[in-house]
């Protein structure tokens, strides 16, 4: 049996009729990760603490009741507060940070029993879309290991995709992990804002950011979802609401669908092979007698320059918490106080960073606070206003994940190109709405993907229409 | 508007981030390019419309002022590698 394919669902009841143990399944998985190290997508391992954690676990194995996902290894993007282990976020900013705490997600998945075998690599701060701005280099694409895996999640894509772990967590603020799911093969959920709590999670911009899951199929999206999902305490945006039962509503007949297509919109973008699988997942629709609607998102297409100003503006806010003191990187050599702030940021923040904090800056700075950041919000109530009269009509709404397939590494180099990858999937995240990218079609060999955005808190209706989507 | 190299040095100055001199001209240049692309914005005419800062509506919860779990600042001031007697050492300010 080879225990690194197994799926979530199959490790789970594995372990229980105990065809094998949590040792077998980590020891597995680390020989698995050791023949493939050029794919680049550790930043750092917890290797010894893992299988410590699985030897316990199969010699607990009656708690299964209250641990359901007792021994299961999984791996966490390095945006996740992992306390005592390296969370670097992609930053030579924070190569030397190993945080006193976790992240909620972290402890929720902790209790559930899971074990982690390391951290993901990742675009540095989330900021990126090929995982090509990391401090550590890029992640390569397990599928063809001259593409990217997408990001910022390229690591946690690119580790459930080459069979380190048959699920990893991820985070979404602008698509973040729908992206990396499509380029990979997998299924990716954001969840709606504020159903997963942001405490621990490294924050890129406050408004947008929101952590979720990558799986290889949607049952197991599902499962896992479940453990990291509730209301928090310790984040004050978090939904105080009961978390419905995920894995049993994905498969259920309960619910009535009407899907939302954009045609007019996807085909406004001219481009024959788009609208080709968009048409194609249509027809996929109708085969499976699914109910649809044309529908018409107006705004829309002014999503990618208002996140390019909120996104900014809050990430240049949130990272001026980085200044060489308390925790970070810090230069030497310094001449006074301001002097440290100077060459720690400058020295220890990459590129894409720089240059989003500068953009932020400018967009909140006296006189042009207006123009950009207030004229952006305005406009997000726009988009956001699309979507809740889209749905007073329909269930959810389809859209392609991205425009096309994986693209070479290396091979983007206009910062505006790279930008829209994400014309698809920062709409969700704007209106804090629950969105998961499926695979579907490819193109030369390489994987494409479908998105279903629902309406808040709506993620049951979003896995019980992708799992229908999928029974083909 | 465009970015030159005045408004560079002040963004440098209010984001306290050093800019190396090789760096100045691309990053000025993709300053640009993004400016231009989000200037987008400022052809809509939205003067009615109200601000949106948080996607939830009416989600405030504020919990019980009380300390859930206290991080000891001996543990907090592992993360940096300066400190003494329970204080973060910075360069001297006061001469």
């Amino acid at each position: 049996m080879d225990l690194e394919t197994l799926t979530l669902q199959e490790q789970i009841s594995g372990l229980r009729d105990k065809k094998f143990s949590s040792v077998e399944l980590v020891e597995n998985y680390i020989s698995v990760i050791g023949n493939n190290e050029d794919l680049n997508v550790f930043v750092s391992n917890d290797f010894e603490r893992a299988i410590a954690k699985a030897k316990k676990s199969d010699s607990s194995n009656n708690i299964q009741q209250d641990m359901p996902l007792n021994g299961i290894p999984m791996v966490h993007k390095d945006i996740f507060c992992t306390e005592g282990v390296k969370t670097s976020c992609g930053s030579k900013m924070l190569d030397n940070f190993y945080p006193p705490y976790s992240a909620t997600v972290v402890e929720r998945l902790e209790q559930a029993g899971s074990i982690c075998l390391g951290k993901a690599n990742m675009d540095e701060f989330a900021m990126g879309s090929s995982n090509e701005t990391s401090f550590y280099g890029a992640v390569k694409n397990p599928l063809n290991k001259q593409k990217s895996p997408g990001g910022s999640s390229g690591g946690s894509a690119a580790a459930v995709a080459a069979n380190f772990s048959s699920f990893s967590t991820g985070t979404d603020t602008g698509g973040s992990i729908r992206q990396p799911a499509s380029f990979c093969g997998l299924v990716g959920i954001k969840p709606t804002y504020g159903r997963v709590s942001r405490y621990g999670m490294i924050a890129f911009a406050s408004s947008l950011d929101q952590g979720g899951i990558l799986a290889k199929n949607i049952k197991d999206t599902a499962i896992a979802l479940q453990y990291i999902s509730g209301y928090d305490p310790k984040d004050a945006t978090s939904i105080k609401t009961k978390v419905p039962n995920f894995s049993e509503d994905c498969e259920s007949d309960k619910f009535e669908h009407v899907v939302g297509l954009a045609t007019n919109l996807i085909n406004s973008f001219g481009d024959e092979n788009l609208s080709k699988n968009y048409s194609k997942a249509i027809k996929r629709l109708a085969k499976l007698k699914i109910k649809t609607k044309e529908i018409e998102l107006p705004n829309l297409e002014l999503s990618l320059p208002v996140y390019y100003v909120i996104a900014p503006a809050e990430c240049s806010a949130n990272l001026s918490r980085y200044d060489g003191i308390r925790f970070g990187y810090r230069a030497e050599n310094v001449d006074n106080l301001e002097d440290l702030y100077f060459k720690s940021r400058g020295e220890g923040f990459g590129n894409e960073t720089k240059k989003r904090i500068l953009i932020g800056t400018y967009c909140l700075s006296s006189g042009f606070y207006d123009a950009y950041y207030k004229k952006a919000q305005k406009i997000r109530n726009l988009i956001s206003s699309d979507f809740v009269n889209a749905f007073k009509d329909v269930t959810s709404i389809m859209l392609p994940t991205t425009s096309g397939e994986a693209f070479d590494l290396g091979s983007i180099t206009d910062p505006i190109e790279m930008y829209k990858q994400d014309i698809f999937t920062i709409p969700a995240n704007l209106g804090g709405l629950p969105a998961i990218s499926i695979p579907f079609g490819e193109k030369d060999n390489m994987p494409l993907g479908i998105q279903f955005i629902g309406n808040i808190l709506e993620e049951s209706s979003l896995l019980n229409i992708s799992n229908k989507f999928q029974l083909d | 508007m465009t970015i030159d190299d005045k408004t560079l040095e002040n963004l440098s100055k209010l984001s306290k981030i050093k800019i190396d001199e090789n760096l100045r001209n691309k990053l000025r240049e993709d300053l640009n390019l993004t400016i231009n692309m989000i200037d987008e914005i400022n052809k809509i005419d939205c003067d009615q419309i109200e601000e949106l800062s948080h996607p939830i509506k009416d989600n405030f919860n504020l919990r019980e002022d009380k300390v859930f779990k206290e991080i000891d600042r001996e543990s907090l001031q592992k993360t940096s590698n300066k400190t003494e007697d329970g204080f973060y050492l910075v360069p001297k300010v006061i001469e």
